[in-house]
């Protein structure tokens, strides 16, 4: 089991130690530390939330409320629990979906715990993954593409999905777990 | 660990991507407290579904917004919790006095002996503590002052917050009636939008009547068109009209001091675009 925990992107102790030590500094109060922390993973969350708002204000609003929630409780986010890249991409989603629903935020920020560890500090290790994501994708049949991003990017339920599209609903959550499958495949290839 | 009422892989994945009602929300975080072969699953759909988050494309985060966070950031300074060295050092001082006290206890002198240098210190130590509970209190009262006045400051905070609010309510709560007031005409109203926005703050209200309802798939957009020749419209929010065709929009953070030459609505796919794709509908200069 432990071999499949560490096999999406698996990376160097070091990657995720100086995460770890960012945070750290931030809990000391060192506000330059979080000057790091946007620069290092603001593209990610802006991007996700653009994605899923497509309103360049309300995108930024979200990236903010997401960067001062680091900023006050950044042991919301602890080592083991994976990816902080994956991790704030992960809440930028769910957050521009609330606000997509005009609903308060649902879920303790903490909440979100995740097997993979890949490291998106730095830019290369970052474009490595995104176009290894990318292609992944691309490989997908159409109609698995389209449920899955309906369901993330949308924020759409799989009745919802269902309703949309016309198709059984055992088959959209056929479809998006195994979406979800190839992707998991295409990345501890 | 429970392992009697398993979360289903379906309702797994669903309360990862948090798409559960609210009740069946709280009874899998409930559950997951508890089972770690859920909790496990669950932990491995959100990796699948970071990796996922990276496929959105590669947008630039606006200039503006770095500064915006910093700006945030030190207006809430936090104060550097202690290492557990200092606190140690700091109880080992609050027990440092009374042990002095011992040294200098000046109620152990005999009455008429003439006072040495540690019946001179103890002075010293006398006097600072009477300088510095007076500092103290020069400081409690200052402090009581700022209280005050930071009272009063929140007392009226919150009556313009609760005014702002009851504002905002009656323009946007789906129940309240809007009319727009104008001559008496037969000839059946036109789409209008009134719209408001202030540069140093970057905020902008808009509120539009009269809008005909679109096509599902599409929707209104707002745009703030820049002065100067060449300037690219400013995506200002979408909207779309209630069965009355009344619509308002609030927005708090637009970037900030555009040199706004017009603003202008369209219709746009939904979800909005980065740059008009269709005429404009409503125009204001």
């Amino acid at each position: 089991m432990n071999e499949g925990l560490e096999g999406i992107g698996a990376v160097p102790a070091t990657a995720s130690s100086e995460d770890a030590m960012l945070l750290a500094r931030i809990q000391s109060g060192e506000e330059q530390a979080m000057a790091v922390l946007y620069d290092r993973y603001s593209k990610i969350v802006y991007s996700v939330a653009l994605r899923v708002l497509r309103d360049t204000a309300a995108a930024e609003d979200v990236m903010q409320e997401i960067f001062m929630q680091v900023w006050r409780t950044p042991n919301g986010f602890v080592a083991t629990k994976g990816s902080l890249g994956g991790w704030l991409a992960v809440v930028a989603r769910n957050r521009a979906i609330d606000m997509l629903r005009r609903k308060r935020p649902s879920e303790e920020i903490e909440d979100i715990s995740m097997a993979s560890t890949f490291n998106l500090a730095e830019d290369s290790e970052r474009n490595l993954l995104m176009e290894r994501a990318r292609a992944a994708v691309v490989l997908l049949p159409p109609e698995q593409r389209k449920m899955l991003e309906m369901a993330f990017f949308d924020g759409l339920t799989h009745a919802e999905i269902a309703e949309m599209t016309g198709d059984p609903l055992g088959t959209v959550k056929t479809r998006i777990r195994s979406a979800l499958m190839t992707m998991r495949k295409a990345f501890q290839a | 660990m429970n392992t009697s009422t398993h979360i289903t892989q379906d309702d797994q994945l669903l309360f990862a991507l948090q798409l559960l009602p609210e009740a069946e929300m709280i009874a899998a975080h409930d559950h997951l407290m508890t089972c770690e072969d859920c909790r496990r699953q669950v932990a491995w759909i959100q990796g699948d579904l970071a990796s996922y988050a990276l496929t959105a494309e590669v947008q630039a985060s606006p200039d503006a917004a770095r500064e915006r966070l910093m700006r945030a950031i030190s207006k809430e300074k936090r104060m550097a919790p202690k290492p557990a060295a200092a606190v140690a050092a700091a109880e080992t001082q609050t027990e440092a006095p009374a042990r002095r006290d011992n040294i200098f206890n000046i109620e152990d002198a005999p009455v008429k002996r003439k006072m040495g240098f540690a019946g001179w210190a103890g002075w010293a130590v006398a006097a600072a503590a009477i300088g510095a509970a007076g500092l103290q209190y020069q400081q409690t009262q200052g402090f009581q002052h700022e209280l005050t006045e930071s009272r009063a400051e929140l007392s009226r905070v919150s009556e313009e917050a609760s005014q702002a609010s009851l504002v905002l309510q009656t323009l946007t709560d789906s129940k309240a009636k809007h009319v727009a007031l104008k001559l008496p005409s037969s000839t059946p109203a036109l789409p209008e939008g009134h719209a408001s926005y202030l540069g140093s703050t970057g905020s902008l209200v808009f509120v539009a009547n009269h809008m005909t309802q679109l096509e599902p798939g599409k929707t209104y957009e707002l745009w703030l068109i820049p002065s100067g020749k060449g300037a690219k419209p400013i995506p200002a929010g979408t909207f779309n009209p209630d069965s009355q065709g009344h619509a308002m929009k609030l927005l708090a953070s637009l970037p900030k001091n555009v040199d706004v030459a017009a603003m202008g609505v369209t219709v746009e796919p939904e979800g909005g675009s980065q740059a008009p794709t269709s005429p404009i509908l409503l125009l204001g200069d």
